[in-house]
């Protein structure tokens, strides 16, 4: 899909990344990530524990500034390293982000939470932001608990709110991180069929974090994988690809589940 | 095992000091610029509900709920001061000047003391345990990636609720204090009336206008300082914790330092 959008030409890719290099207190935990999504692509940024893919996320939703490195979302600039990023961007309203843990409103109700970036918007009817809501929480099931307080449902569910709030203003493109973390094999692959309906219904574009093998080999077109050791992207490509075929030891080994070698810590 | 803020000579903890310091200057700066642009983007909204969202509730938990426990406190504090300065005073037969006492000193600086006290163990805690729960759960973070500055939404409402509480506070901590101090005069057989007319004798409005005038400024500070002691909360559990009691402590010292600025201007300025 990527190929394909890079021969069309004439268009932008959704996300890009140039040259990042992304960290904590000039630390680089990745370095020189080049990334090309294309519309409508679902992409899963892989790697070990600890090696950086949920950093990469947050570089990428603005979250933590670059040290090195651009991203750009359908040809404009995003976040650019050593250049204050705007508080509130206009490039934000074009992406949703779902959190790990659904980061979801504990003292709001779940019609409420969805209702939150609105206010970003020039004041609308209530009426109509509770119809638009509920239209979300009806395509992620969850109509009948609008009224509901997170503490009130189910981690499965929790989730599925998440993607309804990160879904309420039409994004272009939605981020997920680890959506599928800590389920329960049907919730998982309910929750897959979901991500796919969501991505087909609006050539949506779709970049997550995931572990769940089950996950990407059911719904990811691409995936990336972050190295530990070198600090940076091993391979790039279709997930079934990456297992036949890489020449990296280490991504076959991650999705055949090989184990490593021991290390002894000193 | 050590810390790398455990080990390491003298001048490696007090160059880490240093720079500990600095960053929290550095924060402190950048907090009040940030608070600063969300006041003038809230002047200018125009969306209405995006000004001081969920204003009225917690205007009524930092305000109203804490009525109770800030008369209690006034309460007895106008009596024990009465009482004790009661118990010296009679001994010269001028126990009436209890009256005057109390009335000066609840309304030039107990009953604010008392409000500022209050707002910093029950708000200042909670603001930072509230908000420093939603930056470990990544609530902060979700609102930033919808373009919600955490600063107009969760610290200005609070900002605001605590400016206006901790004087309207201090005026039940004032009625009272002096409700106390009235018992105990009325144990030595004075009357209402009496005790009123002396309470208020050395008292002028401008002393009441000057009192919530402060209570104004301590509000804003500690209501602050729990706020920004939440962002700036680290991650786990215990992190939560610290910055509560950071908050706490913090507030305290500060509007305990104002008080004393305060103090020197208005006495230079013969107040």
């Amino acid at each position: 899909m990527a190929a394909e959008q890079a021969r069309d030409g004439a268009r932008a890719f959704a996300l890009e990344t140039e040259g990042l290099d992304t960290g904590y207190g000039g630390y680089a935990v990745q370095r020189n990530v080049n990334l090309k999504i294309a519309q409508g692509e679902i992409f899963v940024l892989l790697g070990g524990s600890g090696c950086g893919k949920s950093t990469v996320m947050r570089t990428l939703v603005g979250l933590q500034p670059p040290l090195r490195g651009r991203v750009r979302f359908f040809g404009e600039t995003f976040v650019q390293a050593g250049v204050e990023p705007d508080e509130s961007p206009p490039l934000l309203r074009r992406i949703g982000v779902m959190f790990q843990n659904g980061a979801l409103f504990g003292s709001k109700t779940l019609m409420e939470n969805c209702a939150i970036p609105f206010e970003t918007l020039p004041a609308r009817p209530q009426r109509e932001i509770d119809e638009i809501c509920m239209e979300k929480l009806e395509a992620v099931g969850l109509a009948a608990f609008a009224g509901h307080y997170p503490s009130q449902i189910s981690g499965g569910m929790q989730k599925r709110a998440a993607i309804a709030r990160a879904l309420v203003l039409d994004p272009d493109i939605l981020f997920l991180d680890e959506p599928s973390a800590g389920l329960d094999p049907v919730t998982s692959a309910g929750l897959d069929e979901l991500i796919l309906e969501i991505r087909d219904r609006r050539r949506m574009t779709v970049v997550m974090v995931s572990h769940e093998l089950a996950s990407i080999f059911a719904i990811a077109d691409r995936a990336v994988f972050f190295d530990r050791e070198t600090h940076s992207a091993l391979d790039e490509g279709a997930p079934a690809a990456l297992r036949d075929g890489s020449p990296h030891e280490a991504v076959r080994a991650f999705f055949n589940r090989t184990p490593a070698p021991r290390q002894v810590e000193r | 095992m050590a810390t790398e803020k455990e080990s390491g000579s003298i001048a490696e903890r007090t160059g880490f000091a240093i720079v500990s310091l600095a960053r929290e200057v550095g924060g402190i700066f950048e907090f009040c610029g940030r608070l600063a642009a969300a006041v003038w983007r809230a002047c200018f909204s125009r969306n209405m509900r995006s000004r001081l969202p969920g204003f009225a509730d917690i205007f009524m938990r930092a305000g109203a709920e804490a009525v109770p426990v800030t008369m209690l406190v006034g309460f007895l504090l106008g009596f024990i001061i009465a009482y004790m300065s009661a118990a010296m005073l009679n001994k010269f037969g001028a126990e009436i000047y209890v009256a005057n006492l109390i009335g000066l000193s609840l309304i030039k600086e107990l009953g604010i003391i008392v409000a500022a006290i209050v707002i910093a163990a029950r708000s200042a805690s909670a603001f930072a345990a509230e908000i420093g729960t939603m930056t470990v759960n990544d609530e902060i973070s979700a609102m930033r990636t919808m373009g919600i500055d955490p600063v107009g939404y969760l610290v200005l409402p609070r900002i605001v609720a605590g400016a206006l509480a901790l004087p309207l506070l201090s005026l039940f901590a004032d009625l009272a204090g002096l409700v106390g101090g009235y018992l105990t005069l009325a144990m030595f057989g004075y009357s209402a009336k009496v005790f009123l007319t002396n309470a208020f004798s050395f008292c002028a409005p401008a002393d009441l206008v000057t009192s919530l005038a402060k209570g104004v400024v301590f509000g804003i500070a500690i209501s602050a300082a729990g706020c920004r002691c939440g962002l700036s909360t680290g991650l786990g559990a215990d992190a939560v914790g610290k910055a509560t009691t950071k908050a706490v402590v913090s507030s305290l010292v500060l509007f305990i330092a104002m008080d004393g600025i305060f103090a020197l201007i208005l006495s230079a300025r013969g107040a």
